[in-house]
């Protein structure tokens, strides 16, 4: 056979044509026989037909063979794809490993911004985007009675008036929590439990794990003493024994049976109640006037939450007429749960998402940078398959699958980064913030970091192919890779440095805000001495201290046994300390008789033993302290904070004023002001000081007592040098009364730093991520100045020729360098302004434009960008003229 | 058309091509004549049959197809045998033997055998 021409190529060209091959053939076929035949002697005509007839009906011979030849070529072509597919996977890892330190360095910065995303958005789906694990969770709402826009607690008579009288819930139930002494053989501990009407696990759709719920019968009074626990209790104090059913527990000294524990996916709040009574509210307890319960609801099927609160405006305004003293000023609030669940911590978990969507762009144009200097480099390489027929389809799958590798190895590293990352968070932050401990990496997540990785990857990759791709192959041959296109390629290059430097720059500037929100709250001065003190809670049980002597006798001996062990230095109580997260829930209203303006303020109250100041070295300001002689018989007096004084008596004396306390007691006696102190940061450093009115204990009466189940606080302040320890306040209650509790006991400096925790922890992760982003800028930058370098070889070598000095030379890359930083930056304190809008709610003693954080903030960055333009332009300072050129 | 040329037993066309291109790539027409002449003009091989019959071997994979210059500088198809296509050639001359052994042995037969299970 003679050599084969190159039929390859004719099928690549135009592509295959059975109908024509099928021609082709036939018709070679029949004038090969008539040659031979007229070879023969025949005529051309007889020969002509003397083929045609051999060959039979050639029109049905060539439609079988038409339709065989196109079945036989679609399946090569079919085959044809995939190996050449196959070979491109092949070829383009080898691509990939043969550039490993791009690769390594693209997979990294992929992995990094998918794996920040992957994370928060992790944390998101588990905290907020997944719904409650509760039958139509959508239905559940919290009702609240709201005054001066801060949601209360309900009282009992307005709860049995919005059940009796509202259509728009299936359910209504209530929700008392308080604390409880519950004493295991030996200790006791105060453990946060919760009364509740019977229909309040019915409200959520949820049933019990073992056992049974309340019953109808079991919410009446008297009170049932049967108890239901919750899935982390059973666990803690029985290890999950499930003959806990039936079994007797103390609580307050008075037995309770268990009938029932939860499942687990109930436990959705942290610091929730850990388990749970019938409230079985009695008539004398249905007249109390404050605000116990809080409700929650279940909306009848079809109505919204709208029609809802439409129905309970109007409630509100039936009750302001019905129980005016309860109800004045109060309007109600119906809350979707699953908001009120996780509350401001929607916001500040959107604000991580957007900060960790700005380190992924700016990982995406580092990624596009790196592939376009890449794809650049390899000009060569791509003008020569041109030249040798692949077609441009061809090249861009190439770089397409090398992409694609590029962005799955990328989703592999943000898998890994994101798990890293969850987990902090689950540890830095799951007793905080509900739902967290769930968050994980669950097919949703993995999907998205795959996306993002792989959509990345392919962005960032294919638009420099379509580029390369449209390569002029004699052009670039003969430049040897530099075409015009080169010119547009560092334009888009700059670009994206101007977008990396403005996002860096914006996320630079909210970790600076926020970091010097810390700084300031940090520096606020919590109005009392943190140093040495430690207090913790305890209370009576009700038998044996059932009046007001009685309970502030008990008080007053453990006040004594406390302030005689060795060690401390002075001694108080308190019905609250700074910085706890337990308040009485009590919104005062101080009935001022001179002048007789009715002042609506809210104002907290607590009830202290005359050591209490000298003991927080809170100072005092004006008048006197308590002083032992301030009991019920002589003058009742009170102390109020220097907000309260301000607020009723604005630039008159306060010391020698009269008020009346009209939420305390039924009969409120006039009280006289004693004294004035300063103002302390009750509810946190970053919040301002309440106004405060404080009562002598001894002059408290009943009601408050039973309110704070007959709790106080202990305060001790120990000498310097000695430890403030729970063991303390531990061994004085024991030494008066083996079986009182002791909760919630923190030194004042732990309540501090508590305080300021999640500040912290935002401008922590905040840092982090704008550090990760300032170190992805400054690779990008010391990339794109360094391809500079590479490429202007020649053209540095020429003005090195003609006389530039080493520094001119400097001078020029890193002018080449600084431009889009400049600019960057601009475009980046121009979005600044706007975030820290933003981010207002979050900040704390700073303005939100703060010029200091923006000015160090582009400061900083001048100075990183300005290094990374540093090494390279050193080394083209160093580039030897006659060299360069000659390479060329 | 000669009444002397024999018309090929159906299904051993494709034994016949396999066969004649096992001495090396042809095209169709080629095909026809080799074997025209290997039988001495006995066997004619309709051109109607015998392309359909190579691409329906051409889609087993038994033997593939390029495009050359035929011995007068025409484009020409030739066909090839696949190492398959060889193998196939090898199975299909052996079942051929034994084939025409047992259809000679009836012929040659002298007389009615015995029956077998008597």
């Amino acid at each position: 056979m003679p050599k084969t021409p190159m039929f390859r190529r004719y099928l690549r060209f135009f592509g295959p044509n059975p109908e024509q091959d099928v021609e082709d053939e036939f018709t070679f076929h029949l004038a090969t026989k008539v040659d031979e035949l007229i070879g023969q002697g025949m005529t051309r005509k007889a020969a002509e037909a003397e083929a045609a007839q051999a060959f039979g009906d050639i029109r049905k011979v060539r439609e079988t063979c038409r339709q065989l030849q196109s079945r036989n070529d679609a399946q090569a072509r079919r085959s044809d794809y995939l190996s050449g597919w196959g070979q491109d996977v092949v070829y383009g890892f080898r691509q990939l490993c043969r550039r490993w330190p791009t690769t390594l360095l693209a997979v990294l910065t992929l992995g990094i911004g998918v794996g920040a995303v992957g994370a928060v958005f992790g944390v998101i789906h588990a905290v907020v985007l997944r719904p409650l694990p509760f039958a139509d969770p959508a239905g559940i709402v919290t009702v609240w009675s709201t005054r001066e826009g801060r949601d209360d607690v309900v009282t009992p008579r307005n709860f049995d008036s919005w059940r009796r009288d509202t259509h728009s819930f299936r359910q209504l139930a209530a929700l008392e929590q308080s604390t409880f002494t519950f004493s295991e053989t030996g200790s006791s501990t105060q453990v946060t439990g919760g009364a509740i009407t019977s229909n309040f696990f019915p409200v959520f759709g949820v049933a019990p794990e073992l056992g049974r719920t309340f019953t109808a019968e079991d919410d009446t009074p008297p009170r049932q003493h049967l108890i239901v626990l919750s899935h982390r209790f059973w666990h803690d104090r029985f290890s999950g024994d499930p003959s806990v059913l039936g079994r007797e527990i103390h609580l307050d000294r008075e037995p309770y049976t268990v009938i029932g524990v939860m499942p687990a996916s109930f436990d959705l709040r942290p610091n929730a109640e850990q388990f749970w009574v019938p409230l079985g509210l009695s008539g004398q307890e249905m007249n109390w006037t404050g605000g116990v319960l809080y409700v929650f609801g279940h909306l009848q099927p079809g109505v919204t939450l709208r029609q809802a609160q439409a129905e309970m405006n109007v409630q509100a305004r039936v009750l302001e007429a019905r129980y005016p003293e309860m109800n004045r000023g109060r309007t109600i609030r119906v809350g979707e749960f699953a908001a009120d669940l996780i509350g401001d911590y929607r916001r500040q978990l959107f604000l991580l998402l957007a900060a960790v969507s700005s380190v992924f762009l700016i990982a995406c144009a580092n990624v596009a940078n790196l592939l376009l200097a890449r794809a650049t480099g390899r000009t060569r390489e791509l003008t020569i398959r041109a030249a040798l027929g692949a077609s441009r389809t061809r090249l861009l799958r190439q770089f397409l699958t090398e992409s694609l590798l590029l962005g799955l190895a990328g989703a592999a590293a943000g898998v890994l980064f994101a798990y890293t990352g969850i987990r902090l968070a689950r540890q830095l932050g799951g007793a905080a913030i509900p739902r967290l401990g769930e968050a994980g990496i669950d097919p949703t997540v993995l999907l998205i970091l795959l996306g993002l990785a792989v959509c990345c990857a392919l962005l960032s990759g294919t638009l420099p192919a379509l580029r390369a791709s449209r390569v002029d192959a004699q052009g670039a041959l003969v430049q040897g890779g530099r075409s015009v296109a080169g010119l547009a390629r560092d334009r888009t290059r700059n670009l994206y440095i101007a977008v990396e430097v403005g996002l860096a720059l914006v996320l630079l500037a909210a970790a600076g805000l926020l970091i010097r929100s810390a700084i300031a709250a940090q520096n606020v001065h919590p109005g009392f001495e943190p140093a040495q003190v430690i207090a913790g809670r305890t209370s009576l049980p009700s038998t044996g201290y059932a009046t007001a002597p009685q309970i502030v006798t008990a008080y007053e001996r453990i006040l004594e046994t406390l302030a005689a062990q060795p060690g401390v230095r002075s001694a108080a109580l308190t019905s609250k300390v700074p910085l706890s997260t337990s308040t009485l829930g009590l919104n005062l209203k101080p009935d001022v008789t001179s002048p007789p303006q009715a002042n609506e303020a809210s104002t907290e109250m607590q009830y202290v033993s005359p050591s209490y100041f000298a003991t927080m070295q809170i100072p005092l300001v004006q008048g006197r302290v308590f002083s032992p002689q301030d009991r019920t018989g002589t003058a009742q007096v009170v102390i109020v904070n220097q907000t309260l004084a301000k607020r009723l008596w604005p630039g008159r004396e306060a010391v020698g004023q009269q008020m009346r306390l009209p939420d305390l007691d039924p009969v409120s006696p006039l009280r006289e002001v004693a004294g004035v102190v300063a103002d302390v940061h009750e509810n946190g450093l970053m919040v301002s000081p309440p106004a405060v009115v404080y009562l002598p204990i001894a002059q408290v009466p009943l009601n408050p007592w039973h309110w704070s189940e007959q709790s106080l606080y202990l305060v001790a302040r120990t000498r310097t040098g000695t430890v403030a320890g729970p063991e303390l306040l531990r061994s004085v209650l024991q030494q008066v009364d083996s079986e009182l509790p002791l909760g919630d006991t923190l030194t004042m400096d732990q309540r501090l730093a508590r305080s300021i925790a999640s500040a912290r922890f935002y401008s922590l992760v905040l840092t982090i991520l704008g550090l990760f982003g300032l170190l992805l800028t400054a690779a990008g930058i010391y990339g794109v100045v360094a391809y500079f370098v590479s490429r202007q070889r020649a053209e540095i070598g020429i003005r090195m020729a003609l006389g530039s000095t080493r520094s001119g030379v400097m001078l020029y890359v890193v002018r080449q360098g600084m431009q889009p930083v400049l600019s960057g930056i601009a475009a980046g304190v121009a979005a600044s302004f706007l975030v820290s809008a933003i981010l207002k709610a979050q900040l704390y003693g700073v303005a939100t434009n703060d010029p200091l954080t923006l000015i160090a903030v582009a400061a900083l960055l001048v100075a990183v960008a300005s290094v990374a333009c540093y090494l390279p332009a050193r080394q083209a300072s160093k580039i030897d003229p006659m060299i360069a050129l000659r390479s060329e | 058309m000669k009444q002397t040329e024999l018309d090929i037993i159906r299904g051993t066309l494709d034994l016949l091509i396999l066969k004649t291109l096992s001495w090396g790539p042809l095209h169709g027409y080629a095909i026809v004549s080799a074997i025209r002449q290997q039988t001495d003009h006995a066997l004619l091989v309709e051109e109607g049959a015998l392309y359909p019959s190579l691409y329906r071997m051409e889609a087993k994979k038994w033997i593939v197809a390029e495009w050359g210059l035929s011995e007068n500088n025409r484009r020409a198809k030739y066909y090839n045998l696949t190492p398959e296509g060889r193998q196939r050639l090898h199975a299909e001359v052996k079942t051929w033997h034994s084939y025409t052994e047992a259809v000679t042995k009836v012929l040659q037969a002298t007389q009615r055998p015995a029956p077998e299970n008597a």
